[in-house]
């Protein structure tokens, strides 16, 4: 009753109902982004390549794939998975044409055949002997159809140019223009594949729930059915990365503080100081979430992780305060002993993230701005309510004290062989180069995308064959050039442009020019009076002809316009055409081919665009990280004036740094991004533990106080390696890399502080001062 | 390849000559007949004859050759249509698509989108089949005594036309295995 009536414990309770309620209301507001892109540097290359990916033709796609035993199963189970389709509350549009669509798209072939047809490159058509078989073909064409009635398109093409253009546009879109039961039929007949534009984009994700139902719903119905069907799509990744991080984020958060409370009160074993001690992290998350809320809104997943483990390191400033008040008797002394200590740890933290914003990365960028606001939020709560409202009471000191026996040259030579073995991995880190292997690791969806790809030639990679132009005209030129200069040099690799439906001017102008030079009349009736076909039969397309120069196309067939529209980019004030490859193999192919014969185009992979800027961020960073030592050196020799204090505060980092790079060589092999913020957090962290032992020394500290420096410093450790530990079991490799590599480095600083600083200092202090610790 | 998917397109579009409960429909769904059919139109300059055979064992199997002058075959097995065109390999064919199969199907299909009227004349089923909607068909006239049907008279808009006549029709017997 007298503790519930205590005003100091009425209002550290107030505080953190407060508190909790702003982090409830402030985390309603913010809109979480699971996305990778927010990791990618920006360089110009990258920032084009996932521009025009994320407007591209296949942004969208969504693929239903079905594979039964037995071909003749296959129709049954299409119905099937069609009608769960049909129920579902999305509105999915077949990318394939249905039989009526290519129905249109033949008559429109055949009644614009004369000027569709590529006469730079295929055969001579208006040859005498290309007219005989060209007409037969036609016959045979007629006659093998017993109740065929020819519309007018019919008697537009008697050459039969139109299903030739049409077939090779079907080839060179892998066969979406001979569709059956609706999608595409492999060669055996036993796998289908539907494609669906779904009208939205990664980040709606209420729809993407939809369709992760409808995905479902499939999945199940076709376990039943005894055959095999799912849907892929690039929707489905985001989702299970935005699932995966939001459950581990909660986990994270709620282990991290348990973890951290637990190790706090076995220390201190007082609930009430657990509550007190509470306090400065939960109102430094507090402002933290309302500030982003209030003038951010939308906010990293991976940054989010990255704060809710935070916890580790605010909680600190509340540790060391907590343990050396018991050897102090007023706020004034405890200050004066171990304030200098306090704040320089708190600036050199801060100065660790400093370089972060400038990154580039919007990732890090959140990182920095999280950290700074948690920490510094929870140092001043710390410093100017907590320490007010905790004053040193000798009477009430129950804290649970280890024993630290120094280890001297023992110890000094254990963490020497430490260091030396750690650092034999290091020849063999390299740098991370896939922004993908930041993600978790999608099982699952790959493997559907493998079965996807025996049979068929669909991915959701963003791999295009780009053009760029000043207009549309420009852009089907330069595609048309590529396409046939493609098709002049291999025969297996199809590429497919709707310059094949929609010539570019200068097409169109030569073409006709072509005309007029080699189509002869006479030719043409002398072999139309040996067929079946009456004279007049095809006066429409002779009289075509003779007006060629006004030939005006008419307008495409709805699908067409739709399809071939969405190939055309408007992005950042350009014009792009992308034309979707689907394999890295092709596109190599396809690159190696056009840049051997100087045709202007350019491959965007967003992959390997990223790749390169990448490697070179990373290989930045670490230089900034370096001139981080730099700085924070700086601010130790200032603090200290002495170069071997300095050193010293600054060792644990080193260690801490060659221990996270080592960890890097076992785990991943690659040093990544959030390798990267590990180091700089480790810099930040280690210099405290370092600061400490190094004033403990300096200031001619007992033997207690020497003790309970070395127990803050372990407890705060603990606190650290319980809030970063918890990351390493997630999927998500980027956090589980921060929470790897957190982990090793603290276990390096919390070594180096304990087993080498006090042999060095003792030893320093021996030879200049005379003096013995 | 071409050839395969453009005749696919085709065949969705064909006309297609029906039965219906109107029209006298085969004793047991059983048929055996013989074709001989001209077509003629402007574009053609002389009218394109062809011969072959119809049978029926069943609605959902059926057969429609045609042996002269190409070798052409519309096999429908169950719900599975395939269209066969010399020595190529059959193709299966849209099922909803292919109209040419309501020819000994489903009655209730023809009602959709055609009036049938019956006269007799001079002791012989007249129908007269006029279509409800916009259609490239003009009318159809088939002509029959009782389940057998001797002629099928198809006028397009286009003047084109298309007649069948049918001999040595047998119904109500099984046909013999071999025909298949």
């Amino acid at each position: 009753m007298k503790l519930i009536f205590n005003s100091k414990f009425i209002i550290t309770l107030t505080i953190i109902a407060i508190s909790a309620l702003l982090i409830f209301f402030a985390t309603s507001l913010i809109k979480l982004d699971a996305s990778l892109q927010s990791l990618f540097p920006h360089d110009e290359k990258m920032k084009r390549s996932l521009g025009l990916s994320s407007h591209s033709p296949i942004a969208d796609k969504v693929i239903v794939f079905i594979e039964v035993k037995n071909k003749e199963d296959l129709e049954e189970a299409v119905d099937n998975v069609d009608e769960i389709i049909r129920r579902s509350e999305l509105e999915l549009k077949n990318a394939i044409p249905d039989m009526e669509t290519v129905k249109s798209i033949l008559e429109y072939t055949e009644a614009h055949s004369l000027l569709l047809y590529p006469y730079e490159i295929n055969k001579n058509p208006f040859s005498k002997n290309e007219i005989q078989k060209r007409i037969n073909a036609k016959a045979d064409y007629l006659m093998s159809i017993p109740f065929f009635n020819p519309g007018k398109s019919f008697f537009l093409d008697p050459l039969m140019m139109g299903p030739e253009v049409l077939k090779k546009a079907n080839e060179n879109s892998r066969g979406r223009y001979s569709p059956k039961y609706g999608g595409v039929v492999s060669e055996n007949g036993q796998t289908y594949i539907k494609i669906f534009r779904s009208g939205f984009l990664y980040e709606d994700y209420d729809k993407i729930g939809l369709l992760k139902k409808l995905d479902n719903e499939i999945v199940g119905s076709s376990e039943e059915s005894d055959f095999d069907a799912f849907v892929y799509s690039g929707h489905l990744y985001y989702l299970e990365s935005k699932k995966t991080i939001q459950r581990e984020i909660f986990i994270i958060f709620i282990l991290s503080i348990v973890f951290v409370l637990l190790i706090f009160y076995f220390f201190f074993r007082r609930l009430t100081l657990l509550i007190f001690s509470f306090m400065p992290i939960v109102a430094g998350f507090a402002i933290t979430f309302l500030l982003i809320a209030v003038f951010k809104g939308k906010y990293g997943g991976i940054a989010l992780a990255f704060g809710a483990s935070t916890a580790g390191i605010a909680i600190d400033y509340t540790i060391h305060y907590l343990t050396k008040r018991s050897l102090y008797p007023t706020l004034k002394v405890v200050r004066k002993k171990i304030g200098f200590s306090l704040i320089l740890g708190f600036i050199t933290t801060i100065a660790s993230f400093i370089f972060l914003p400038f990154s580039n990365i919007i990732s890090l960028q959140e990182i920095a701005l999280f950290g700074l606001l948690t920490i510094s939020f929870a140092f001043i709560f710390s410093w100017f309510v907590l320490q007010p409202l905790l004053p040193p009471d000798r009477s009430k000191n129950d804290l649970r004290k280890m024993k630290f026996p120094l280890m001297g040259q023992k110890g000094f030579i254990i963490w020497i062989i430490l260091i030396l073995i750690t650092s034999v991995s290091l020849p063999f880190l390299r740098f991370e180069d896939n922004i993908f292997d930041l993600d978790m690791s999608h099982k699952k969806l790959r493997s559907r995308l493998e079965k996807i790809q025996k049979d068929f030639s669909e991915s959701s990679d963003s791999i295009f064959l780009a053009f760029k132009g000043e207009d549309k005209d420009e852009l089907l030129e330069k595609s048309l050039n590529a396409v046939q200069y493609i098709d002049d040099k291999t025969v297996d690799l199809p590429v497919m442009t709707p310059a094949l439906f929609i010539p570019p001017k200068n097409r169109i102008e030569s073409r006709k020019r072509y005309i007029k030079e080699n189509f002869n009349i006479k030719n043409f009736i002398n072999v139309i009076e040996g067929s079946i076909f009456s004279s007049e039969s095809f006066n429409e397309w002779y009289s075509a002809i003779k007006n060629i120069d006004n030939i005006i196309f008419d307008d495409l067939p709805d699908f067409l316009k739709e399809e071939l529209s969405g190939l055309f980019i408007d992005w950042d004030n350009e014009q792009y055409l992308l034309i979707p490859l689907y394999k890295r193999s092709i596109s190599k192919r396809v690159n190696k081919i056009l840049t051997e014969g100087k045709i202007e185009h350019f491959i965007v992979d967003s992959l390997k665009d990223s790749s390169k800027g990448l490697v070179l961020f990373e290989k930045n960073a670490l230089f900034l990280l370096l001139l981080s030592i730099a700085i924070i050196f700086i601010i130790l020799i200032i603090a200290f004036r002495n170069l071997i204090f300095a050193f010293t505060s600054l060792l644990p980092s080193i260690s801490a740094l060659i221990g996270c790079l080592g960890i890097t060589v076992i785990t991943t092999g690659a040093f990544n991004i959030m390798h990267l913020v590990s180091s700089i957090l480790l810099l930040g962290i280690g210099v405290d533990y370092g600061i400490f032992i190094t004033n403990s020394f300096k200031d001619g500290s007992s033997e207690e106080e020497l003790n309970m420096t070395f127990q803050s410093i372990f407890i705060s450790a603990l606190t650290t390696l319980a809030g970063f530990g918890v990351l390493s079991f997630s999927r998500n490799y980027s956090i589980f890399s921060i929470g790897s590599s957190m982990f090793i480095g603290i276990v390096f600083s919390f070594i180096t502080a304990y087993l080498a600083l006090p042999f060095i200092l003792k030893n320093y202090k021996k030879k200049y001062t005379g003096s013995l610790i | 390849m071409i050839k395969r998917f453009i005749l696919l397109i085709l065949l969705f579009n064909s006309i297609f000559m029906v039965f219906s409960a109107d029209l006298p429909q085969p004793k047991n769904n059983r048929l055996y007949t013989e074709f001989v059919s001209y077509r003629t139109a402007n574009y053609l300059k002389k009218t394109i004859i062809s011969s072959g055979y119809i049978v029926m064992d069943g609605k959902s199997r059926f057969l429609f050759k045609q042996i002269e002058p190409l070798d052409i075959e519309i096999r429908k097995n169950e719900d599975k249509i395939t269209y066969k065109r010399e020595d190529m390999e059959p193709v299966e064919v849209d099922t909803v698509s292919n109209a040419i199969i309501f020819i000994f199907d489903d009655p209730e299909k023809l009602k959709e989108k055609y009036t049938i009227e019956k006269t007799i004349k001079n002791n012989v089923d007249v129908y007269s089949i006029m279509p409800k909607g916009k259609d490239e068909i003009k009318s159809i006239l088939i002509i029959g005594i009782e389940d057998k049907i001797q002629e099928v008279m198809v006028f397009f808009k286009n003047k084109t036309e298309l007649i069948y006549k049918f001999s040595n029709t047998v119904t109500g017997t099984k046909p013999d295995e071999a025909h298949f």
